[in-house]
């Protein structure tokens, strides 16, 4: 089955152009180590249609082959993951294969880099392609060399058979496939999200190279970007400049105030870069309150600054980098008072409770016998609250975009958190442009965490400013724009009742969370007692009123549920006198997943099987150690009264044990050394994946111990590491990562799980140091002693 | 308020146009088109924005380019350079210091971002002490941020560089 090819020589450019659209040349050859580019004309945003051959490849006369997707690098190894995929499937070596720049002019949008889809779901259209094209080049080498396909045998790009070879640069270096990819891929070029939505081929499909006969993917290829990493030759956005390009900051109150409009709760959320975003002015101000009186002659000492005032938003740009910083720190502006008052970061346990102003009914998550019931009874009960801090995501690098607007269209080259391709449309809106006339592009930058709408503010920041001046304006966050503008990770304050009967298994879990509306997702079933086997099960969510702008990050809806589950569960055990590990084997659903994560790091870290707690001693310093499940569940909002969660999309379960040292009298919490487990199904790249366990668990840890937006009555006072401290080298733990391959799954996310393992798994190796429960995060010192004098522990 | 000023970065004077107050970040960055050291939070509080002094750690953000005069500023650019001289060797200078190779090796980046810094940091404790403990390890590097939390891959990746270096008799 031979797929068409033109006779004639297309470029990719032609093909592209055949898609209806003109191409404004870019030189991206002109962004390398110097961060200089070409001028970046206004360009076009086609739909480059997602089951078209040509969509993703190019293959060039040197038999070497360009790859396109919308497919991000963020620390994760997705784009080394995504080549590993291709040449796997192509027969190539990974020297033969790179990527193309993420462009919403020439590549594919084959997904969002988030929500644990970059290798998943982008991972699936890239294979359907790539065995879609070696099946093509099989083909057409059996045409050209005249054997038989089945005679035929590919290696490095070289089909081979009956003595005679040719390549695949000679098949159709610089031509076209002209082929569509059949069945297995769906159009799909506008969602943000897919949940649950495999569009593309698994490892091993039909029609994909059977999983025995890999020699690249399974295996922990490093990352091809480290090199360029280290050695200053790889361009982050943050390093492109344009001609004539001036430099711009935003001017904002130091940190939101009370949030009215929400903007990024679900539904606006999903609405963002599909169709009739709500991008207005006024969010980019920020919060509510608008400029009363701007000072221009504040600044009229700092060369070439100038103030651009659109409605509520306030920037300002110059010729050097420095002067639009000072500038934008000297410019005064008197702002309006907050519209609504915040209710303090120390009053929030309160304030969640009250109902959203928008009444929004009690969602019921799980409903499975009756807990009321099961609870009446209990040979033993637990019952307590659990209370998660707002958190920020916090880039090690603030966001950056550089916008050339002409009064014909846009580009924007942005560093983005997972989607590069959506800020477009808000641009485009903000304008008043044809949203097919902003092109973005996107180079590697700081791993952001997650978290949307914060690339729009800097995107449109820059867009306006541009349009405004006439010229390329290049905007960084500095960091209190980054830090106070977050949208946050959305605190939550839970109760919990739980029962086991005599003989030591639990017959009921009653789960309530008050969380912010806005939040992204109820809490997951996995996370709330999933895992075992309990007859009466509850789990509802209560909607609170949403103070600050939240967005997820990281894991979201995942932290609370984790720390009040999985110290439950570490409670029933206590009290049923049992090892945490063997009470939790003998309750739960005989998952065999769930079960190899916590049997794989209770052998890492040689677990004897005891009590917690039972080796308390009065030294000013003791150590501890504790068990904690997480995951991050996708389809966590999905479940519901008569609904089966167990057959919803895969998740990947994650266990952790960590150990810890605990000094008394300063309240402070080291955590020494982690063991922790990941099982994601089919594993594209184990050192990657062992990567990411690392990054989480130390990520988690800093969480647990430290991270909390703080807030007075007006404005967010965390702005920075010192106000919002983050852990440091001196204080991270030792880990030992776990990677559980499962040839025979599907691939599932593995990015994030163990960070709400963390949670419980720190706070359990506190009550074994101590005897003493800490129910709340962040566990700081000033928490710790409070809980240990509460206590009576000296 | 420019001036003419000269700095001497990566064995090279370049001038400079930038007024006296201008951190050294914003000139490396915008005149001198070095990317390795990177803006992260404009406070000398994450360490993104390394370089070296005279061979000593600095924050290149809140450091005015009028305090730096003469003295040679070193980058992640400049940082094999520095090896080939460290060792005395005449011939073309090697293409990656050992802390690269070690980096590269060990697998350290997630997103990179604060890479440069945590090299930076890493080049002065290894001028010193070729063989540091883990625990004068996790002290030297403790003002440098990493969000995706790679430093126990730092750590390993310096102690394998500080075993090539002492090897190698610099």
């Amino acid at each position: 089955m031979s797929g068409p090819l033109h006779g004639r020589e297309f470029s990719r450019k032609s093909f592209l152009k055949g898609g209806g659209a003109l191409i404004v040349g870019f030189g991206l050859a002109g962004v390398g180590a110097a961060g200089t580019a070409s001028a970046a004309a206004p360009g076009s945003r086609l739909p480059i249609p997602v089951d078209q051959l040509d969509s993703y490849f190019t293959v060039h006369p040197d038999n070497t082959i360009t790859l396109y997707d919308s497919i991000m690098e963020r620390g994760q190894g997705s784009r080394t993951a995504l080549l590993q995929i291709a040449a796997e499937e192509l027969d190539i070596g990974m020297d033969q294969i790179s990527h193309a720049p993420l462009d919403t002019a020439t590549a594919p949008y084959t997904g969002y880099t988030g929500g644990s889809q970059g290798t998943t779901i982008g991972g699936s259209y890239v294979r359907a392609a790539a065995a879609t094209a070696k099946q093509v080049l099989r083909s057409l080498a059996s045409v050209s060399l005249g054997v038989p396909v089945a005679s035929l045998s590919v290696e490095k790009g070289v089909v081979s058979g009956a003595g005679k070879s040719v390549t695949y640069g000679q098949l159709v270096g610089g031509k076209l496939f002209n082929v569509t990819i059949p069945q297995t891929v769906q159009r799909n070029d506008t969602g943000v999200f897919q949940y649950l939505r495999r569009v593309g081929m698994e490892p091993g499909a039909p029609g994909a190279k059977p999983i025995d006969q890999y020699t690249l993917v399974t295996k922990p290829i490093p990352r091809v970007d480290v090199p360029g990493i280290v050695t200053a030759t790889l361009a982050y956005s943050n390093d492109v400049r344009l001609p004539g390009m001036l430099h711009g900051r935003v001017v904002r109150p130091r940190g939101q105030s009370s949030l009215v409009d929400a903007r990024t709760n679900l539904s606006s959320l999903f609405g963002v870069g599909v169709v009739g975003t709500n991008y207005t002015l006024e969010l980019l101000a920020g919060g509510g309150q608008a400029p009363v009186a701007i000072d221009e002659t504040s600044i009229k000492d700092i060369r070439g600054a100038e103030v651009v005032r659109v409605g509520n938003f306030v920037g300002v740009v110059a010729p050097t980098e420095w002067g639009a910083i000072q500038a934008a720190a000297e410019l005064k502006v008197t702002w309006e008072e907050p519209s609504s008052p915040l209710p303090g970061n120390g009053n929030l346990a309160g304030a969640l409770r009250e109902p959203a102003p928008q009444a929004t009914p009690p969602l019921l998550i799980t409903e499975m016998g009756d807990v009321d019931a099961g609870l009446a009874q209990a040979a033993k009960t637990v019952s307590a609250t659990y209370r998660t801090s707002y958190l920020a995501h916090g880039p090690t690098g603030p966001h950056v975009a550089v916008a050339d607007v002409t009064s014909t269209g846009a580009t924007i080259i942005h560093q983005s958190a997972g989607n590069y391709s959506i800020a477009g449309a808000c641009v485009a809106q903000m304008l008043g442009l044809p949203a097919t006339s902003v092109r973005e592009i996107s180079f590697q930058g700081s791993s952001i965490y997650g978290g949307i709408s914060t690339d729009l503010d800097c995107a449109a920041a820059a867009a306006l400013l541009s349009s405004h001046v006439g010229k390329p304006v290049r905007v960084q966050f500095m960091r209190w724009d980054e830090q106070g503008f977050d949208n946050y990770d959305a605190a939550e304050v839970i109760d919990v009742r739980a029962g086991i009967d005599a003989k030591g298994k639990i017959i009921a879990f009653d789960y309530v969370t008050n969380s912010p509306l806005g939040i992204a997702q109820p809490p997951a079933a996995w996370n709330t007692g999933g895992v075992y086997l309990i007859p009466n099960r509850s789990v509802v969510r209560n909607t609170g009123p949403q103070f600050l702008q939240t967005a997820p990050l990281r894991s979201p809806t995942d932290r609370g549920p984790a720390l009040a589950t999985e110290q439950t569960i570490d409670e029933l055990a206590y009290a049923a006198g049992s090892d945490p590990l063997e009470f939790r084997r003998q309750n739960m659903t005989g998952n065999d997943t769930w079960l190899a994560a916590l049997e794989a790091v209770a052998s890492a870290a040689k677990w004897e099987p005891r009590p917690a707690a039972k080796k308390l001693s009065n030294a000013n310093v003791v150590t501890g150690r504790g068990f904690g499940f997480g995951t991050h569940v996708l389809g966590g909002g999905l479940q519901g009264p008569g609904l089966d969660f167990r057959t919803l999309d895969p998740t990947t379960p994650a266990a952790a044990i960590a150990e810890i040292e605990v000094n008394k009298k300063t309240g402070r919490i080291t955590v020494k050394h982690v063991y922790a487990a990941v099982a994601p199904g089919f594993v594209v790249n184990p050192g990657r994946v062992a990567d990411q366990v690392i990054g989480t668990a130390v990520m988690g840890t800093s969480q647990a111990l430290l991270e909390e937006v703080t807030f007075n009555t007006s404005n967010v006072t965390s702005l920075d590491w010192v106000t919002y401290p983050s852990l440091r080298f001196k204080d991270h733990p030792n880990v030992t990562p776990i990677v559980i391959q499962q040839l025979d799954a599907l691939p599932g996310g593995a990015g994030e799980e163990p960070i709400s393992a963390m949670f419980p798994a720190i706070a359990n190796a506190f009550f074994d140091a101590t005897g003493v429960r800490l129910r709340q995060a962040p566990m700081t010192p000033a928490v710790v002693r409070n809980a240990l004098a509460g206590a009576g522990v000296k | 308020m420019t001036t003419k000023q000269e700095i001497r970065v990566n064995g090279l004077v370049h001038k400079v146009s930038a007024s006296l107050d201008t951190p050294l970040l914003y000139v490396l960055r915008n005149e001198l088109h070095l990317i390795g050291p990177r803006f992260g939070c404009g406070l000398a509080q994450c360490g993104a924005c390394s370089v070296l002094l005279d061979g000593k750690e600095i924050r290149s953000c809140v450091t005015p380019v009028a305090a730096v005069g003469r003295r040679r500023i070193t980058t992640l650019e400049g940082l094999p350079a520095l090896w080939a001289k460290e060792r005395g060797a005449t011939a073309a200078p090697p293409p990656l210091h050992p802390l690269q190779q070690a980096w590269i090796d060990v697998g350290v980046p997630q997103c990179g971002f604060c890479q440069s810094g945590m090299m930076i940091q890493a080049a002065d404790l290894l001028s010193t002490n070729k063989n540091p403990s883990e625990d004068q390890i996790r002290i030297a590097m403790n003002g440098h941020l990493c969000r995706c939390g790679t430093y126990p891959k730092i750590l390993a990746a310096i102690k394998q560089a500080g075993a090539v270096m002492a090897k190698a008799g610099a």
